[in-house]
């Protein structure tokens, strides 16, 4: 099995991008991640990409819409946390020699289609599994609250704690000139914005707005050949829990400490090897639960640890330094910006620079902390 | 759709809230509608479980069948709703949403009638019921009887 390599990242307009259409994020974003490879379109022959509302046969589409007819492709729909098991798809399609240049994408112009929801509306008749949870009113952000609240319950974490993610989130933002959000917050902003599903409030929340990423995968020793510095895929994992809270088991040990076992042991590292983090933000409490899972802060103490500043450029673990879905942008799934920071992270060319980062970890969760998977990436050497 | 209507015009999302039973819940919903709570019970495992499958989850044996359960049960986690979930909700915030561990063993989430200060984890529960339409629907109350004990 030969190694893997991401040799190209890029991102679309971010924020709100009215006059653009989702499938033309997609191409832009390709642009981008291909022109940063110096690979051209021809090259791929992997495509990796889910969606909704598109079309029905999304993957299909978007191939079409690019112009390209891969002969591997996946279309897992396993929400934010999917892009990362594309990379840990693509990566074992590249490694086994089924796939040359493997390409992942994601667009989407959610903010300029729905305006700022939450997503907590709810179309149609309950059916199937759902029958028992919308009648009740559940919403996704109440999905969260259940585990927040019991994570607050089980170690006395504190919504000041919770308020600290989002508090140091914007501090990274302020350095991403794409960012939605730049200007400070402060604790007391987060808890006294508009309570949405307690202990939840609105600065508590992921932001809502369009935007697509790509990247680019092929082998280690094609990406040693092309524009930028490889950065090596060293081990990936994935993992499904439950879609509801009810189903879930104990709601505060979520799916990513099995994909962060499976990612660890793969690439033969631990917690303490990381030395930057991208995980998936969608609200403060996904942050929180992704340390714990991860075994990336002390056992039970994600909250104190994160108030002490283990999160800032500076800290124990700066995390999600582009602003974060809290921050910079979440255009209804942000698995892939979590790869694209990652990646610039270890390539030297951050907005907001970790001093000599060799180990990034990506952590994507999906649904209501439903699935997850984690991606462990290290510089070329 | 042959109703008259008179009046103001008839919201058409209403009602989209409530369940759809299908061959795995109708006798949920029937019960219910008798305000009985039954639950499925897997007698491989000898485990009661929640929401309705034919087959049981984690087997697919289909050795399973409905038993009543006693309604009473404690909090799991909650949370208190200020954002509606959709225009039916709109008029009830802020509400109160658990995760209810039934004392048989079964977790489900439902609405528990209280005020939003009298919920917390732990507290003790009790069935009730909530007829919207043609629905009777289980939600929960605080168990007093257990409070005081």
């Amino acid at each position: 099995m030969r190694p893997v390599a991401i040799a190209g990242v890029g991102e679309s307009a971010s924020g709100v991008v009215p006059d653009r259409t989702a499938l033309q994020l997609h191409a832009d974003a390709a642009a981008a991640a291909l022109d940063d490879a110096g690979l051209s379109l021809a090259d791929v022959d992997g495509l990796f990409t889910c969606g909704e509302g598109i079309d029905l046969l999304h993957i299909v589409r978007v191939a079409e819409y690019l112009g390209i007819r891969p002969t591997t492709f996946d279309s897992t729909l396993s929400g934010g946390s999917a892009w990362e098991t594309f990379v840990e798809h693509a990566a074992l399609s590249i490694a086994a020699g089924h796939c040359e240049v493997a390409l992942i994408v994601y667009g989407s112009t959610q903010r300029s289609d729905m305006g700022r929801s939450l997503g907590t509306s709810t179309r149609g008749r309950a059916k199937g599994p759902r029958q028992f949870e919308v009648p009740y009113g559940s919403t996704t952000v109440s999905e969260y609250a259940f585990a927040a609240q019991r994570y607050m319950h089980e170690t006395g974490a504190t919504r000041e704690q919770l308020a600290e993610v989002a508090v140091a989130t914007r501090r990274h933002a302020a350095d991403n000139p794409r960012a939605f959000y730049r200007d400070p917050i402060t604790v007391d902003d987060v808890l006294g914005s508009r309570p949405i599903s307690s202990p939840l409030h609105l600065l508590d929340c992921c932001v809502i707005t369009d935007g697509g990423g790509a990247i680019v995968l092929t082998s280690l020793e094609r990406a040693r050949t092309l524009r930028k510095p490889p950065v090596t895929v060293l081990g990936s994992g994935s993992a499904i829990g439950a879609m509801t809270a009810s189903q879930a088991g104990d709601i505060t040990d979520i799916p990513a400490r099995i994909s962060g076992e499976r990612a660890y042991r793969q690439a033969g590292l631990t917690a303490a090897d990381v030395d930057t983090a991208q995980l998936y933000d969608s609200f403060t409490i996904t942050v929180l639960l992704q340390l714990e899972a991860l075994g990336l802060c002390p056992p039970g103490e994600a909250g104190a640890w994160v108030a002490d500043g283990a999160l800032d450029l500076g800290g124990a673990l700066p995390t999600n330094t582009d602003g974060g879905g809290l921050s910079a942008n979440h255009p209804g799934m942000r698995g892939v910006f979590l790869l694209v920071e990652a990646v610039r992270q270890l390539r030297g060319e951050a907005d907001r620079q970790v001093a000599n980062a060799e180990v990034a970890l990506c952590s994507g969760t999906g649904g209501y902390l439903s699935v997850c998977s984690t991606v462990i990436l290290g510089v070329d050497r | 759709m042959s109703e008259k209507t008179t009046g103001a015009k008839p919201d058409p999302k209403a009602g989209r809230h409530l369940p759809l039973p299908d061959v795995d819940t109708e006798p949920f919903w029937a019960a219910a509608a008798e305000q009985r709570l039954i639950c499925r019970y897997d007698e491989d495992n000898e485990r009661y479980y929640h929401y309705p499958r034919e087959r049981a989850p984690g087997t697919l044996s289909d050795r399973t069948s409905w038993r009543e359960v006693s309604g009473r049960g404690v909090v799991y986690s909650y949370t208190v709703v200020h954002q509606a979930a959709s225009r039916a909700f709109r008029d009830r915030v802020p509400y109160v949403l658990a995760l209810i561990d039934l004392d048989e063993g079964a977790r489900m989430m439902a609405t528990v009638d209280a005020p939003t200060d009298a919920v917390a984890i732990g507290t003790r529960v009790r069935v009730a019921w909530r007829i919207e339409e043609d629905v009777t629907l289980p939600v929960f109350v605080v168990d007093a009887d257990a409070d005081a004990s």
